[in-house]
């Protein structure tokens, strides 16, 4: 038994071809994610909205307008001397322009660049006339920055029309300094939230790439456990043949494979585990332990799969690598691996039929990771655990009846 | 023409693969264009929607009133009021915004309002994206601070006639209008992401196939029997040339028509001469992963090694061809790096041809003729290596 572990054990290192789904596709595409998702995260960070604004008239309600706009904003192309924590609090960044027209080719001109203006506004009787871009990128941010910039201008709107029915109520108020003082300091931005975080960790959607690419690289995994005990059956291989006529028995040779490709499984995870917390900076928020047991199960369930890939009769070793490919790649999708839009239509999937995601190995083993992060009791965790153990189970089950010792015509 | 039966019998024999690739993975790429917002209609702003949700701990009328006020503009998730679940709702995303309303909330509001004190606060919870976290406390914000004023000025007001008098004003809206810009995203989009997507398909898809074609008919001892063989070298090679051509025509063909049936708002968007173009780039796209194919066949690659590379390289080159996440996202770095990988060039001219049609044909032909680049060099590589594996005797 010790000899068929340390020789499947051995022959699995030596094939490259396997190794290459196992250890260096998490590799690659892990240093991708970190190349790409950084500029990313900073993006999911509030930046001030730039916009461009018609400079407003000496009337009371210009000057009202740009004390507004001031209260909200920093100092636009002249805010370098604004203290940086001013312009982390800001919603704005401000041009001004001199006519609507400048500040419209203000905006036209910051298209496509790195930084583009969200809109202009420009006060006309007392109203914002705001000019925004829209959907002018496929990303969403634009037309979330424009959204922003409408919902500051419809708050201007019902407060300065809330100042003038207060007005108009009581004329006196704009003669009582002090009264109209009070009004103002009434309709200025109330904040009346405080952010706070529910999560053990905040909540980063580039984090989710790295789980559901640790799912897929899982279940690649299952490539070793194929090649494994297609070495193992007799009608399939020549090695296998030859083994089959060995002293040793053959539950303890089906032990010893599957030991022996678990443990390749498992290593193979572990490095790109390794890569991600300590190359790529993926903060696992220190739980080491919680994490190894999850790559441990998943690396169990990549054996399952790839011995239960093996026992499908009449489909050649090629065809069972196809098999797997496209296990993988279907439930990788559904965990949303390939991209935001992916991730997105797999959040929406999940929400719609929650069921899909019981199912789904690429998904278990995602969320287990991410239970890790984000939830303060096990529960979570130990669900996803569970469910991957059934699932391993149940492929070990499927695989038994063409896993036990057989006899064979062709021998 | 037996060599080129036989490669079809091996074709037919692997046929898993482009099942996967090329038709399965086609129709993910199908529903994701289909799931997505391309814009809105054209000349028109439509206000971006959230969703959020409340865990009302006061059970006043306050607390019901921006409750209704969100509703308006936004979709409500319900949440328990638990850790766990308020943890999950975040940690999954299910809320763009989750407001505590803490226990005698209206009436520290309402106290401070009238003493002229500062206003308590709610608890908020973002979840992945701060920005949109941002645009719904803009909300809350404005409602809150028109009960304030009305809560100050009307201190003998019930709440209930201070929230709907609020939700009044607050009703109130800015005149809002598009600036027409040349980069709007429009309906045409959908198509363009589709093929977009295509690039992972296209690249896996036909690298697969061709590299296991090429390799399986370039095994030493099947290569042996075909040197020996009556059939001329020349034709033995135009014959295998044809079936792996036949491969990538038919990605080609399958990817570009289904597109075309699937999105036809999108297609009627296109003129015909941005449609022809549209399809020049992608056949030129094509032509990357068959030299890529070719070149694994001969250096002997196996099954198991075509599909990671196509699979690994397919992936790199869908991501740097922003197919994953866009490239306007990424550092100039990573943008630089792209102009070195056929995705981005693909991209460009599936783009620029979808938009601009007519006026940018020779901008499409220069993107289509860096693609042909590509092939031309990867495939004199593969071309290479092959002969210089007939010299040897493996």
């Amino acid at each position: 038994m010790g000899n068929t572990f340390k020789y499947t054990l051995l022959s699995l290192i030596r094939m490259p071809g396997v190794l290459v789904w196992a250890l260096a596709f998490p590799l690659i595409m892990s240093t991708i994610f970190m190349m790409m998702f950084q500029p990313l995260e900073e993006e999911a960070e509030m930046d001030p909205v730039r916009i461009a604004i018609v400079q407003p008239d000496e009337s009371a309600e210009g000057q009202a307008f740009q004390a507004f706009l001031e209260a909200l904003s920093d100092e636009g192309e002249d805010s370098a001397e604004s203290s940086e924590d001013d312009a982390d609090e800001a919603l704005f960044t401000v041009t001004y322009a001199a006519d609507a027209a400048e500040a419209e080719r203000i905006v036209q001109d910051s298209l496509g660049s790195d930084d583009p203006y969200t809109g202009y506004v420009q006060l006309e009787e007392g109203e914002p006339d705001v000019h925004v871009t829209g959907s002018s990128d496929t990303t969403g941010i634009e037309k979330l920055r424009s959204s922003i910039l409408a919902a500051v201008m419809d708050s201007y709107v019902a407060n300065s029309s809330l100042i003038r029915d207060l007005m108009a109520q009581d004329p006196l108020l704009a003669s009582d300094s002090s009264r109209s003082a009070q009004i103002a300091e009434l309709v200025s931005p109330l904040q009346a939230t405080e952010q706070i975080t529910v999560t053990e960790n905040q909540p980063q959607e580039t984090v989710r790439f790295y789980f559901a690419l640790l799912g897929m690289a899982a279940l690649f995994g299952g490539s070793l456990g194929l090649a494994a005990f297609q070495r193992l059956k007799p009608n399939t291989s020549a090695l296998g043949a030859r083994r089959a006529v060995g002293a040793t028995s053959h539950g303890r040779t089906v032990a010893a494979t599957v030991a022996a490709t678990w443990v390749v499984s498992f290593a193979c995870l572990f490095v790109a585990y390794l890569y991600m917390r300590f190359v790529a900076g993926v903060d696992f928020a220190g739980h080491d332990g919680e994490c190894l047991l999850v790559t441990a199960v998943s690396a169990l369930l990549a054996t399952a799969l790839g011995c239960a890939i093996s026992c499908i009769p009449h489909v050649p070793e090629d065809g069972k690598n196809g098999i797997l490919t496209g296990i993988v790649c279907f439930a990788s999708f559904f965990a949303g691996l390939y991209g935001q839009p992916t991730m997105e239509l797999a959040d929406e999937i999940s929400r719609a039929f929650p069921a899909a995601d019981w199912v789904n190995p690429a998904t278990q083993i995602s969320q287990a990771f991410y239970s890790i992060m984000y939830y303060s009791s096990p529960g979570p965790l130990m669900g996803h655990v569970a469910i991957l153990l059934i699932m391993t189970a149940l492929l070990f089950i499927l695989s038994a009846r063409s896993l036990r010792r057989r006899r064979y015509a062709s021998l | 023409m037996q060599v080129f039966k036989c490669a079809l019998r091996i074709l037919r024999g692997n046929f898993i693969f482009p099942l996967i690739y090329i038709v399965g993975l086609s129709f993910m790429g199908l529903m994701m264009a289909t799931s997505f917002d391309f814009g809105d209609e054209p000349g028109t702003f439509e206000r971006e929607t959230y969703d959020f949700a409340v865990i009302d701990r006061d059970g006043s009328a306050l607390s019901e009133a921006v409750r209704e006020q969100l509703a308006k503009t936004g979709t409500e998730v319900a949440v328990d009021d638990d850790e766990f679940a308020i943890q999950d709702a975040v940690a999954k995303g299910m809320t763009d915004y989750l407001l505590i309303v803490p226990e005698g909330f209206q009436e520290d509001f309402l106290a401070a309002a009238r003493n002229g004190e500062d206003a308590p606060q709610m608890e908020v919870v973002y979840s992945f994206y701060s920005m949109e976290g941002a645009l719904v406390d803009q909300t809350v914000g404005e409602y809150m601070g028109a009960m304030r004023t009305l809560a100050a000025v009307s201190p003998d007001e019930p709440m209930d006639a201070i929230a709907a008098e609020a939700a009044r004003y607050a009703s109130q809206q800015a005149d809002i209008s598009l600036i027409e810009t040349v980069s709007a995203v429009s309906e045409a989009d959908r198509f363009v992401f589709f093929l977009q997507w295509s690039t992972y398909t296209l690249f896996a898809g036909i690298t697969v196939c061709v590299g296991m074609l090429v390799c399986a008919m370039g095994r030493a001892d099947v290569r042996r029997r075909n040197l020996a063989s009556p059939v001329s070298f020349i034709s033995y090679n135009m014959q295998l040339g044809l079936a792996c051509a036949l491969v990538t025509l038919g990605a080609w063909a399958w990817t570009f028509c289904l597109g075309l049936v699937a999105f036809p708002e999108a297609v009627a968007q296109i003129s015909a001469t941005g449609l022809g173009l549209c399809a020049l780039s992608v056949l030129a796209y094509c032509l990357v992963p068959l030299a890529l194919g070719l070149l694994l066949g001969q250096i002997g690659a196996s099954d198991v090694v075509c599909n990671a590379v196509g699979n690994i390289t397919g992936m790199v080159v869908s991501f740097f061809g922003g197919a994953w996440i866009s490239l306007s996202l990424m550092s100039p770095e990573v943008q630089a790096i792209a102009h070195w990988l056929p995705g981005y060039w693909y991209t460009n001219a599936c783009t620029l041809a979808a938009h601009e049609g007519l006026s940018q044909t020779q901008s499409v032909f220069a993107d289509a003729g860096v693609l042909v680049m590509f092939a031309v060099a990867i495939g004199l590589a593969g071309l290479l290596i092959g002969r210089m594996r007939m010299q040897t005797t493996d």
